[in-house]
């Protein structure tokens, strides 16, 4: 063993994988679908292993620009997350949800602290409760982020380590009921208040129409029918192809084969009969007109027309105020489809008479060069992109550092965001804005999952390894049950007071508010396993803004409470 | 200032951050279709950076980005790599590891007559050849050298400068060559010559987010005449008339009413059914009947989906098609759009026999398609997350591989290192994954991400570590070093066409493609395929790119060793 943690100790990145990769195993595994994950893993996995090999008397470190390096990334990745729904969080329906989050939050935070001095905790403890108690593993990220700015002042002999070790020490140990505790209460509180959350969600479903979250699903219905003939009908032979869209302009000739030879669809082409036309419009006028050209034939070559998707942000100014229907005669017309519109982030209903508006986002599908015309008309074009913007994210991450930078005087000290705080508002405006604009920035969503998985979790492991040599001297049985206790009351007594306030006074859907409830406690397992529990996915419609406004809040207070317990 | 180089010490993160978004920002600029590209661009800020300021940066975050960056090349290459090294990728393949070979030959041998110490000489090979993954192969290679530490930072340093020295024309040189010289050399014209090659093999290109119009299955509104002569007839077996040919009714609206159809249900004159089917039989078999197609679009509102599914089933395993079909009702309205077997489309016919392990890409009805998919094994749904599995242990497993094995090369022993068997446990892990989809998932945006921050940033934490040693190493070898890469990057171009052209007896234009794939310049393609105005010159590329790559890396390492030794 002895052997193996020198070897280790001395090849600090493949420790680093090492204890990842460990982690994510033990993450996997679960008793009765309740496991750690992958995050709290990590911490249990770098603090252990360094923790015995210190009884070896090899003390394991791995360094902090790396550690800061994925942190920095991780909260930049949450700022980006949240960004478009924290938005909304504060108009209509987002504010009860956004209420809920806070309290909950607050209540958190305070409940920590005053355990924490209730009972003379070690220092650093209150913050690694709230982090393991409310499950906020980021919030560990600015505890330390406290002790490094200065914030936090150390008391005479006391070290870093030795502080932030007892984060993590009490991180791990609230934790455990921090995350099977509140899947448990979330799945309960309706039976515990007598009602059947089955029948609200129902009731729900009924009254607003759910949109199935699930949307693998097409339909079978096509507006636009793509269709080739064959030329039979002498009418229309030796027309040439502008004079048969004058007489029928509600069809499109997209592409016209003759014999072994595609000829594309230019105007002044003269239809000769056994042309094959493929022929685009809307359905209704491709049923009208049956026999028209002649019969249909399935032909796999002609109707090889290339099809596109992509998203068109309006920027021209005389688009301003027009009416869908004006485009009715335009040239694109019948080649395109348009989807829906997003305005400000939202989609709204469209009809005929919708009008346009500066920064709307179009989504269109349709014949390439159709759609490509229109967005030349319209302002600029984005389509669908698996590579990320470097530009934009090193941008957004130099203006976090920007941001962080800015202090306030505030009671004697200077108080300011600090890095992981501005990266998370810079994240926030990034994604705000590249969600109304959408030329540029593109994070796809892949992208945005390992910067926030793979930055906590490489992040987590390193702060596991760091503090775990100091570890076993803090630890003491009656501090242990003490931390312990206070994560528990913790994570019980918030969600049941968020539910109350919901239910009683909001007077949220019961179902909804399941959501709700886990959402201010900024943890998706719970919304999953209400959701599987009253076989509904109303609960989800409840989570989004909370979990926006949680998630940043208790993130923030890792900070707080270092501040608050000195 | 001052406060700058403050901050730029307090969080060196920031130095990072600012050097990627300048390098991406420089390396964007086009001059004449030529640009530095953003990792170079990187890398040359990133000296400057660190000229004028000191950025303390670890050397920890710099291996584990350039692992991560590793493993997903790997990942992302690893499928293209093991076909190209079965079947008729082979002489791609040649050309390849020609090329590799005659660049490292070259390098080696400039390096000797300059007496250039290992880390410029593994700068030289590195931007010659245009493939600044071998800078960090050579900095672990330079950091288990037995010199002190000083040292070995000095010869990191120096790869640095080396490489922004010679990447310029290494570029440059293969671009123009592969354009410009290499064509007149072979007195070919590439316009003739691509539409000659394209009409050989009816070009098939694809785009993404681009999809064809043409569906091979459809599902269409029909309005029965009064008299049709199935009226009385069940819905099955109305969809039977026919026996063999796979039709099916999905819905009747009969007055107001709409129903989903059950093959009990009798049909009436005057009734629209909705009917999906291959599209020539609609169109060939419905629509000659009496029935009229009509427009309805309440009806035909029928949720579809196509889901790929991974084949478990073991009684599905070795039956053939046509079986299956036989059995109508457990199959009824799916259809089948293709097989893919071991990352590969194959035909499809009755008689095709399933095996376990394809995957099978199924349409129809959402519920329907759902039962069969359930029945025969997992869905394969398009996902946003990572097998961090896969990611964290195949970088933990490559790197272990990595300090095991040990190559023998005379007396010399030599690890492979840990970036070389952290790319070899991503090419194995894409490779797996194209074989059976559900093991390693790593969505291409997160591929994509991890490979450009990876690179990005490891090269621009290299720049900033190199900006202290930059004007002394330029002053003690900066012409000779500039001509010398000049040489390293012709000889694999000059020696590479005629092999490929005379000894492998390649296409012409794939070769020029295949020969910017060996030496891993992507704009090298764009060049060659604008000048010919077609994309075909990219089979040429993909055939050797992988091995292009993985040589090419390799021998940052290889470099170090020989020069050291």
């Amino acid at each position: 063993m002895e052997v193996l943690f020198k070897w280790l100790a001395a090849n600090p990145f493949i420790l680093l994988f090492f204890v990842v990769g460990g982690a994510v195993l033990l993450g996997k595994a679960t008793v009765k679908g309740y496991g750690f994950g992958m995050v709290a893993s990590a911490i249990i996995v770098g603090a252990g292993l360094s923790a015995w090999a210190s009884t070896y008397g090899i003390k394991m470190s791995l360094d902090n620009f790396a550690k800061s390096l994925f942190y920095y990334l991780f909260m930049y990745g949450v700022g980006l997350r949240v960004g478009p729904s924290f938005i909304n969080s504060l108009k209509g329906d987002g504010l009860k949800f956004t209420f809920l989050a806070v309290f909950c939050s607050v209540l958190g935070l305070l409940g920590c602290v005053a355990l924490a001095k209730l009972w003379s905790l070690p220092d650093g403890a209150a913050a690694g409760i709230l982090a393991g108690a409310m499950t906020m593993s980021a919030a560990i990220g600015s505890a330390e982020e406290a002790i490094k700015q200065g914030v936090f002042k150390l008391a005479d002999g006391q070290t870093a380590e030795q502080v932030s070790g007892m984060i993590a020490l009490s991180y791990g140990l609230t934790y455990i009921w921090g995350t099977v505790g509140i899947i448990l209460i979330c799945k309960y509180l309706p039976r515990w208040w007598g009602i059947d959350a089955r029948a609200a969600a129902k009731k729900y479903e009924e009254e607003k129409g759910v949109p199935n979250v699930d949307d693998a699903g097409l339909t079978g219905y096509r507006p636009l029918a793509l269709r080739a003939y064959k030329l039979s009908n002498d009418a229309v032979v030796g027309m040439s192809v502008r004079q048969f869209l004058q007489k029928h302009p509600e069809y499109k000739v997209l592409n016209v084969a003759r014999g072994d030879e595609r000829l594309g669809a230019p105007d002044d082409l003269v239809l000769q009969k056994g042309d094959v036309i493929a022929l685009g419009g809307r359905l209704e006028a491709m049923t009208a007109n049956m026999g028209l050209i002649g019969p249909e034939v399935p032909d796999a070559k002609v109707l090889n027309i290339p099809i596109d998707q992509a998203e068109i942000l309006v920027t021209n100014k005389e688009m301003e105020g027009k009416e869908l229907k004006e485009f009715r005669s335009a040239e694109f017309a019948g080649q395109i489809g348009l989807h829906h519109i997003e305005r400000g982030g939202v989609t709204i209903p469209m009809g005929l008479n919708t009008r346009l508006e500066r920064f709307d986002v179009l989504f269109v599908g349709g014949i390439k060069s159709a759609v490509d015309k229109v967005a030349a008309l319209m302002g600029k074009v984005a389509r669908p992109s698996t590579s990320t913007d470097l530009l934009t994210l090193s941008v957004g991450m130099i203006l976090g550092f920007l941001i962080g930078a800015i202090t306030v005087p505030l009671a004697g000290s200077n108080v300011g965001l600090g890095n992981a705080g501005g990266l998370l508002v810079s994240g926030i405006i990034v994604s705000s804005i590249v969600s109304r604009l959408r030329f540029f920035g593109s994070t796809p969503n892949a992208a945005r999952n390992i910067l926030e998985d793979l930055g906590l979790v490489v992040f987590i492991a390193i702060v596991g390894v760091n503090s775990g040599a100091g570890l076993l001297t803090q630890l003491s049985g009656s501090v242990a049950l003490y931390i312990f206790i206070a994560g528990f009351i913790v994570t019980t007594i918030p969600p049941i007071l968020v539910w109350a306030i919901g239910y009683h006074w909001m007077k949220i859907n019961p179902a909804v508010l399941m959501g709700g409830v886990a959402g201010a406690r900024s943890h998706s397992g719970p919304a999953r396993e209400a959701a599987k529990e009253i076989g509904s996915s109303v609960p989800w419609i409840g989570f989004p803004v909370g979990y926006a406004v949680s998630g940043v809040l208790l993130t923030v207070f890792g900070y707080v409470a270092m501040v608050m317990s000195k | 200032m001052a406060w700058l180089a403050a901050s730029f010490e307090k969080y060196p993160e920031l130095a990072v951050f600012l050097v990627v978004g300048l390098g991406y920002w420089v390396g964007g600029f086009k001059f004449r279709g030529f640009g530095l590209g953003p990792v170079t661009g990187s890398l040359i800020v990133g000296v400057l950076v660190g000229y004028f300021f000191k950025v303390p940066v670890s050397s920890m975050a710099k291996s584990i980005l350039f692992l991560l960056f590793l493993f997903s090349i790997g990942y992302s290459v690893g499928p293209k790599f093991f076909q190209a090294m079965k079947g008729g990728g082979l002489r791609w393949a040649a050309l390849a590891a020609f090329m590799a070979a005659a660049g490292l030959a070259a390098a080696y041998a400039v390096s000797r007559y300059l007496k250039l110490d290992p880390g410029l000489a593994a700068g030289l090979l590195s931007g010659a050849l245009t493939e600044s993954p071998a800078i960090g192969t050579a900095t672990e290679a330079i950091n288990s050298l037995p010199l002190p530490e000083a040292e070995r930072a000095k010869l990191v340093g120096h790869v640095a400068v080396a490489d922004a020295l010679c990447y310029l024309f290494g570029a440059f040189g293969v671009i123009l060559f592969v354009s410009e010289i290499a064509p007149r050399l072979l007195g070919i014209d590439l316009k003739a010559e691509a539409q000659k090659v394209e009409k050989e093999l009816g070009i098939d290109r694809s785009k993404p987010g681009i999809v064809s119009a043409w569906r091979p299955f459809e599902m269409r509104a029909y309005r029965l005449a009064p008299d049709t002569r199935l009226a009385g007839l069940s819905v099955a077996q109305a969809e039977n008339l026919r026996p063999g040919v796979r039709v099916f009714i999905e819905r009747i609206r009969r007055g107001d009413e709409l129903m989903d159809a059950t093959p009990e249900i009798r049909l009436q004159g005057g009734d629209i059914v909705v009917v999906s089917g291959r599209r020539e039989i609609l169109v060939e078999l419905v629509g000659q009947t009496t029935a009229e197609e009509v427009e309805d679009r309440e009806a035909l509102d029928v949720p579809t989906a196509a889901y790929d599914v991974f084949v478990t089933s073991k009684d599905l395993h070795g039956k053939m098609l046509e079986e299956i079909a036989r059995d109508t009702e457990a199959v009824r309205s799916v259809f089948l759009r293709g097989i893919s077997r071991r990352g590969h489309e194959i035909p499809v016919g009755p008689r095709t026999r399933i095996e376990r392990a394809d995957v099978l890409r199924l349409i129809g009805p959402e519920h329907a398609v759902a039962k069969v998919a359930a029945s025969v094994g997992q869905v394969v749904t398009p996902t946003d997350t990572t097998d961090f599995v896969a990611l964290g242990i195949g970088i933990l497993v490559g790197a272990l591989i990595g300090i095991a094995i040990v190559v023998p090369v005379g007396a010399m022993k030599i690890a492979i290192g840990t970036s070389v068997g952290t790319l070899i446990a991503g090419l194995l892990t894409g490779y797996l994954h194209s074989t059976r989809p559900l093991f390693g998932r790593i969505p291409d945006g997160a591929i994509s991400f991890m490979s450009a921050i990876g690179l990005a940033g490891f090269v621009a934490m290299i720049g900033l570590g190199a900006g202290p040693h930059f004007v002394e190493a330029l002053r003690e070898s900066g012409v000779g070093l500039f001509f010398g890469g000049m040489v390293v990057t012709l000889v694999p171009l000059v020696t590479g066409l005629y092999f490929g052209r005379y000894v492998l007896r390649l296409n012409p234009l794939l070769l020029l493609g295949g020969m910017a794939g060996a030496l891993t310049m992507t704009a090298g393609l764009a060049a060659v395929q604008e000048r010919s105005g077609s994309t075909v010159a990219v089979l040429g590329y993909s055939g050797t790119v992988a091995i292009g790559h993985i040589l090419l890396t390799t021998w940052g390492t290889v470099i170090v060793w020989l020069i050291a030794h």
